[in-house]
């Protein structure tokens, strides 16, 4: 195929790898499971198990095109390995006791054996009589593909359920290091022996392998070191400094392929003797990751996927013999995992998550399987069933870990709040996304929830899984300084005096850990910022609309327009549930911080005033408690258009507090185009509320509901 | 010496004789005879009172062990279980008897053809030869063939 043929399909190829890839990724981030998982199954759903099966798939990736696709996703698997290697941190095995050095090791040998031993049935059935399928290289290539694991999958789990500060994330993140820095040793074995023609041939990649990791340690790291020099005078990274490092990656990788122990191996330990802990190192993996991961990874998932066919495994035998893979790497790396860890004094409990963790191959099982493929030490009904195997045991960890370890187990921060730690008094919580909304709803928050001495202020950091975060998981645990986005929030707390208490994890949904924190804190109030949705022009749509359909309190949504504080507000009333909250709200205002406040109730021109008495008792009854009556001005005005009423209103006022209804076109919906005139119109800051229903989300268990607390606003 | 350096050097002695008798089994085990690749088809002979069934020019052999996927040029396709017969010792020869319960076939692969008999559905013969550009070797392993006899 000539390459102006060529070069179109390739960019369709990669166009829809990536879309696919992403879309999967976010479709199994919300089933609760790895990213990478989706990507996996998307690089799967290219190839001929099930994209295959039509015949626009000839098109799309003609039999011309793959090795192409092929050659670039060697080049992304290169450059993973390479940062996988920068990322194993030696500090992470050092120090961490003997329980994690055995365990790494039981973690390796079980699974390798049961793995080899697992070839005596299959050797006859399922394997060749070819040079390269000798039962030697399979049984070595299946002892070594069963005991890997994936340190960056198992990085993110531990990050996302906040698990990496504890015993358990500690512990496997270091057996994950040993067990991947081993596996890369023991394929390069592999490799070596699969590709040696006799004795001499044997000896002499043993030879040439050991000269080759001398010079990288004596020779190319002393030399990276002063690479290291020259960033930190330099203070950054110039592009002749990583001109020089890819150089040196493929460098290396070139002559690993050369001496036949494989390009992987040159590149995961070009990475693994880069100078640690530096922001040398931080710096590069900045530049590389992105473009790798988002990139290049994907290229590597669709090529595996074009190569796996699971239509192969097409009788009962086939599924059990798979069946039967996955049930000996599951006991494998599960029950020496798991065992060592009991043996090592930790409880079941947590010998157990150890064992599941351990259990997560990922992408790095699809790396060293292709590189079987390629040998052709196994077949491809192999492939497709250590494929399956490799998916399994990943698409497990998340649930099997859930249950084994559950959150309120395991994650501090997840924990559900004891009773002492739930305010009596009047509670708000503030989920804090933009640093610079910290500080004015953090006034606000104090205006509303007063000065009783049993009121709660949370501010909550919710943080998106990032790669990077996941990979240095187990390094992070000497950092204890407040997030950055809290920290603007958590200096103006200092500033005034204010008391709160700070909520920081990762999250993979902030909507329903919004829900979950509130319902758990048991709030009366959930106090957020303003940010515009990515595909809707409301304020009310995307997230903050799922928050305000599924969190078990009041939310209020402020859009800030230069704040300084509530001395005058405006309280548009017509009466609905939302809008006797926005009153309850004023009331809290006008007694807290003297605000005065006007209810701004609107009849239609075209009716004439009505009965406006039934609002003005209303209002009344929020306003005029005995103990502490605050003064309250009724303005009635007729307009037949409520939103202009207001807006005209407005300009006079700190602080509008409204209500969500369709009157004042305020509305939440998930997705919309309708504009919100009063909050695109009003040049006031706003205050937009959402009384909560508890027929909406699933009742509290506290008698004493949020809706009850605001009620009794007036003798707080 | 440690405690825990005792255990290492027992699990890396007890890993290392594991392998070696995994390794020493496994040399004894003989897997099916390779057959993938392209093969052309020649000399298809009726040896029956029906019509040999129409197979093309080609086949295209996928084989995982003893499960094996033949796609010939005519569209027909099978997939037929593989059971290996030592047919001679002496000279190494198999045969190969492929089946799926409606199809059998016989394959006797040797140093440059295969021999193929149809047993069922009906009684048919033929040779198949590599492909030009499949490079391919059909004689055995001898490395595993002298690990064989010497066991």
């Amino acid at each position: 195929m000539p390459l102006e043929q060529l070069i179109p399909i390739l960019l369709v190829q990669i166009g829809l790898v990536l879309g696919l890839s992403r879309l999967m990724g976010m479709l199994f981030a919300r089933l609760q499971q790895p990213q990478v998982m989706g990507e996996m199954i998307a690089g799967i759903m290219l190839g001929p198990s099930l994209f295959g099966l039509f015949a626009i798939s000839q098109k799309v990736f003609p039999a011309e095109s793959v090795p192409y696709l092929g050659m670039l996703s060697q080049i992304g698997v290169i450059f993973f390995l390479f940062l996988i290697g920068l990322e194993l941190d030696p500090k992470l095995i050092r120090n961490r006791g003997h329980a994690a050095i055995v365990i790494s090791h039981a973690s390796i040998v079980t699974p390798f054996l049961l793995g080899a031993g697992l070839t005596l049935y299959l050797y006859t059935r399922l394997f060749n009589d070819t040079p390269a399928m000798r039962f030697s290289s399979v049984a070595l290539f299946m002892g070594a593909a069963m005991s890997i694991t994936a340190f960056p999958v198992l990085a993110r789990i531990l990050t996302e359920r906040n698990l990496h500060k504890t015993k358990i994330g500690a512990i496997s993140i270091t057996c994950a290091a040993v067990d991947d820095a081993t596996a890369w040793c023991m394929l390069a074995f592999v490799v070596g022996v699969a590709r040696a023609k006799g004795p001499h041939s044997a000896l002499l990649t043993a030879a040439l392998s050991a000269a080759y990791v001398l010079t990288m340690f004596f020779v190319v790291r002393p030399f990276l070191r002063r690479l290291q020099v020259v960033h930190d005078r330099q203070g950054r990274l110039s592009q002749n400094v990583v001109a020089i490092i890819l150089l040196l990656v493929l460098a290396s990788a070139w002559t690993t392929e050369r001496i036949g122990i494989h390009a992987l191996f040159g590149a995961f330990l070009m990475g693994a003797i880069m100078p640690k802990g530096s922001r040398f190192i931080r710096s590069l993996s900045e530049k590389l990751e992105d473009y790798t991961v988002v990139f290049l990874l994907p290229i590597f998932f669709a090529y595996t996927g074009l190569k796996t066919q699971i239509g192969l495994l097409n009788n009962a035998e086939l599924w059990l013999d798979t069946g039967l893979i996955i049930l000996v790497a599951c006991i494998g790396k599960f029950g020496g995992s798991a065992l060592a860890a009991r043996a090592c004094g930790l409880g079941w409990r947590e010998s157990s998550a150890i064992g599941i963790l351990m259990n997560t191959r990922g992408l790095m099982e699809l790396v060293i399987l292709n590189v079987g493929r390629e040998l052709g030490v196994i077949t491809p009904a192999v492939f497709a069933m250590m494929v399956i195997m490799a998916l399994v045991t990943t698409a497990l960890t998340t649930p099997v870990l859930h249950w084994v370890a559950p959150r309120r187990l395991f994650d501090p921060e997840r924990a559900p709040a004891k009773p002492e730690d739930r305010a009596k008094g009047f509670s708000v919580l503030i989920p804090v996304g933009d640093p610079r909304s910290g500080g004015p709803l953090l006034r606000l928050a104090d205006m509303i929830a007063g000065p009783a001495p049993d009121r709660r202020i949370y501010a909550l950091n919710l943080r998106r899984p990032v790669d990077r975060d996941a990979y240095r998981a187990g390094l992070d645990d000497q950092i204890s300084e407040p997030e950055p986005p809290l920290q603007p929030l958590l200096a103006h707390a200092d500033q005034y005096h204010i008391p709160v208490e700070a909520i920081s994890f990762v999250s993979r949904d902030i909507a329903a850990d919004v829900a979950r924190v509130s319902a758990d804190r048991k709030v009366d109030l959930v106090l957020m910022g303003f940010h515009k949705p990515v595909f809707t022009r409301t304020i009310l749509g995307g997230a903050v609309h799922r928050v305000l359909t599924a969190t078990p309190a009041d939310v209020s949504i402020f859009v800030d327009r230069g704040f300084h504080g509530a001395q005058r507000v405006l309280v548009p009333y017509l009466g609905g549930r939302h809008d006797r909250l926005a009153l309850q709200i004023a009331s809290r205002l006008a007694r807290h911080a003297g605000a005065r406040v006007t209810v701004l109730h609107v009849v239609p021109a075209s009716r004439g005033r009505g009965k406006p008495l039934d609002a003005q008792s209303a209002v009344s009854r929020v306003f005029e408690d005995p103990t502490q009556p605050v003064p309250v001005e009724f303005k009635v005005v007729e307009h037949d258009s409520p939103v202009d009423a207001v807006l005209t209103e407005a300009t006079r006022y700190d602080l509008i507090v409204v209500g969500v209804s369709e009157e004042w076109g305020l509305e939440s919906h998930l997705f919309g185009l309708r504009p919100e005139r009063i909050a695109e119109g009003s040049a006031t800051s706003l205050l937009i509320v959402r009384a909560h229903s508890a027929a909406s989300v699933p009742p509290s268990t506290d008698s004493a509901g949020p809706r009850d607390k605001l009620a009794e606003a007036p003798a707080s | 010496m440690s405690r825990a350096t005792v255990v290492y050097i027992i699990m890396l002695l007890a890993c290392a004789a594991g392998v070696w008798l995994i390794l020493r089994a496994g040399n004894r085990l003989k897997p099916p005879p390779d057959l993938n690749g392209t093969w052309e088809i020649s000399r298809i002979q009726k040896l029956g009172s029906d019509e040999p069934p129409a197979l093309g020019n080609e086949m295209t052999i996928e084989q995982s062990g003893r499960f094996v996927h033949i796609r010939f040029a005519s569209g027909l396709k099978l997939d037929l279980k593989a059971s290996v017969r030592d047919s001679s010792e002496a000279n190494g020869s198999v045969t190969i008897d492929l089946s799926n319960g409606q199809w059998n076939l016989r394959v006797r692969p040797d140093a440059s053809e295969l021999a193929l008999l149809i047993d069922r559905p009906t009684r048919a013969a033929f040779t198949a030869r590599p492909r030009e550009n499949d490079k391919r070797s059909l004689t055995p392993n001898p490395s595993r063939s002298a690990a064989r006899h010497a066991s």
